[in-house]
């Protein structure tokens, strides 16, 4: 981050390159489109590059970079409300059968819808929880709440999801 | 513990993120609770079915490309044009620490604010003096009878009425009127 402040933008191609696959996931799975999502992972990293001068070392760029991608996840998810997912990708190379694939559609769209369902801040907590494998304590930086904010967020989202989704927790 | 307070903390149970003390007394707490037990059970579940959407796609290719291309354009961008004096004068060359532009200016606002204080309390001086001026400054006002050459008057009689005009003249505070 010292040599991108300093202007040094093969350092700043070297830290998207080891950041790019983290924002983009995150980015995907909170809007649902390759389009908003590659927007919003390019306009993350931008404002890593224009504040790199300002940049603090209290949390690590990762956190920085997740806290940006969540900002600008909620702005655009504000302004649109109603936009429609892209199909989801095609899972019949997992799964032969044709019953199976349909089973695993259904699954999945239930699964995407309970998740669209979640307020933003709960909806981020999931994806950072169970899609990024963050730590308790990093959500919470991210989020700019505590660790027992997350828990809350978290213990309500559980709540939602399972009161959606119990037919396919059954078992 | 109570149960609320337990399944708030079974996910970090199980992703061993606890401070011992804190695992233990929900262990021992999951031991004696069927409830608490079936609620971990359930959270595990969720947790499967969570993780089983497929992957999101891969990172667009060409993204770090197009990605790089914006950042050198802001970048130029951001470069002051040589010989636009306000660019020079105005905007910070790439790489300027702005914590120190920030101090300069702060210096640059505190040094005028000093300087208006030091002005009015200059100015405040002057009127307080020309409102009460000290006894060394006050104008000696001139004797009258030197200035009007009334000098051969001093020769006049005690109780005389020029006497009188001459005590009056030359007594102090005098304005003449």
């Amino acid at each position: 981050m010292l040599a991108v402040a300093r202007g040094d933008l093969s350092a700043f191609g070297q830290l998207v390159s080891r950041h790019q696959t983290s924002a983009w996931n995150a980015a995907y799975r909170f809007l649902g489109n390759t389009a908003d999502a590659e927007d919003i992972a390019q306009e993350a990293f931008l404002r890593i590059l224009d504040s790199a001068d300002r940049y603090q070392p209290t949390a690590s760029l990762r956190t920085y970079l997740y806290r940006i991608v969540t900002r600008l996840c909620f702005d655009l998810s504000r302004r649109n409300r109603r936009r429609r997912h892209q199909p989801l990708p095609d899972l019949a190379a997992n799964c032969p059968s044709p019953e199976g694939v349909f089973i695993l559609d259904e699954r999945a769209a239930a699964v995407r819808q309970a998740l669209d369902s979640l307020p933003p801040a709960q909806k981020m907590a999931v994806i950072l929880r169970y899609y990024e494998d963050l730590s308790y304590r990093e959500i919470a930086a991210i989020l700019k709440t505590t660790v027992k904010g997350v828990e809350r967020l978290l213990a309500r989202a559980r709540a939602t999801l399972e009161d959606r989704l119990g037919g396919f927790l059954e078992g | 513990m109570r149960c609320k307070a337990v399944r708030s903390k079974l996910d970090r149970l199980s992703r061993q993120e606890l401070a011992p003390r804190a695992r233990k007394r929900i262990e021992a707490h999951l031991s004696v609770c069927a409830d608490c037990r079936r609620h971990l059970a359930a959270q595990e579940r969720l947790a499967v079915l969570l993780t089983s959407l497929p992957k999101p796609p891969t990172v667009p290719e060409g993204f770090g490309d197009r990605l790089m291309a914006v950042a050198r354009e802001r970048q130029a961008a951001r470069r002051p044009v040589p010989g636009s004096l306000w660019r020079l004068r105005w905007s910070s060359p790439p790489g300027t620490d702005r914590r120190l532009v920030a101090v300069g200016r702060k210096a640059t606002q505190a040094m005028a604010l000093a300087g208006g204080l030091l002005i009015g309390v200059l100015m405040g001086q002057q009127t307080w003096r020309s409102a009460h001026p000290s006894i060394s400054q006050q104008t000696i006002e001139p004797d009258p009878v030197a200035v009007y050459e009334l000098d051969y008057l001093t020769d006049a009689p005690g109780g005389s009425l020029v006497q009188s005009y001459l005590t009056l003249t030359n007594a102090p505070n005098h304005n003449g009127t």
